[in-house]
């Protein structure tokens, strides 16, 4: 990551902007994050079984949808914040393979807090991830 | 077995989990689709899912007083929060407690409210899980 995406100072000013998310969720990062955080469900893992339940091949974690969202964010805030609170709703499941992608916004910018919040869509252009929402405090 | 409404207030306890910095590279080539990323100074937010959350789901998902069919459960919401930023090598002990169990219309609803307990007794990091279980088609 280049220092023209990390986050220039605290509360960051006009400008001073997160990345755009673009992250394809590949199934080869799924088995990388199964084996990282022990979350071995075979919905995520095993096509045949993800078809066997109704659903139209394994599906990322929501987790993992989650941590590639807020990770850029976190990066971005880098030696200047730290992520205080993170949040969000999970509003479609993300088959392996899609590239996610959303355009964080800073929403909220205070000496103690900067909010910023992001809405991501798949290839398909659902919706995955709605209210995601990070409060970044000074470090 | 089905669903049991009852395991409301059921509480979970894990063993100590160390905040560890091998693993949350691990975590963040993961995250992040790279193999080179910054080294970050603290764990990242959802680096939680790991050390806090994850020591106590499979308690939950295995456990037959409450009875869920992960064939057909999905993560609905999920929040951390932290009361400060937490240091690699540090230590926690994850318990989690079951604060919404409901079936309504087919649909089962579950709120896991997780904590994590620093070395002083002061619980450091939170987090809240909605699990939701789809009815059979």
């Amino acid at each position: 990551m280049s220092d023209q995406s990390r986050m220039i100072g605290f509360p960051p000013g006009e400008g001073d902007t997160p990345p755009p998310l673009a992250q394809r969720l590949s199934q080869e990062r799924i088995d990388a994050y199964a084996e990282a955080s022990g979350d071995h469900n075979p919905i995520h893992l095993d096509p045949a079984f993800a078809k066997a339940v109704g659903l139209p091949s394994t599906i990322a974690h929501g987790l993992l949808t989650l941590g590639a969202a807020c990770s850029e964010v976190e990066l971005w805030a880098g030696q200047m914040g730290w992520a205080a609170r993170v949040s969000c709703r999970f509003a479609a499941p993300v088959p392996a393979g899609q590239l996610l992608s959303g355009s964080p916004r800073v929403v909220e910018t205070k000496p103690e807090l900067v909010v910023v919040e992001l809405d991501a869509v798949a290839e398909s252009n659902e919706r995955v991830l709605s209210k995601a929402r990070l409060e970044l405090r000074p470090l | 077995m089905g669903f049991n409404p009852a395991c409301l207030g059921k509480t979970y306890d894990a063993d100590w989990q160390t905040v560890d910095r091998p693993r949350h590279r691990a975590y963040l080539a993961a995250v992040t689709g790279r193999e080179e990323s910054p080294d970050p100074e603290h764990p990242l937010a959802c680096f939680a899912s790991v050390y806090l959350l994850w020591p106590i789901v499979p308690l939950l998902f295995s456990d037959p007083a409450v009875g869920l069919d992960l064939a057909r459960l999905l993560h609905g919401e999920q929040e951390f929060w932290f009361t400060r930023p937490l240091s690699f090598g540090e230590q926690l002990r994850p318990s989690g407690r079951i604060t919404r169990a409901e079936e309504r219309r087919g649909m089962v609803f579950l709120e896991l409210l997780c904590a994590g307990e620093a070395a002083d007794g002061s619980e450091v990091a939170h987090s809240r899980s909605l699990f939701l279980v789809r009815g059979a088609p």
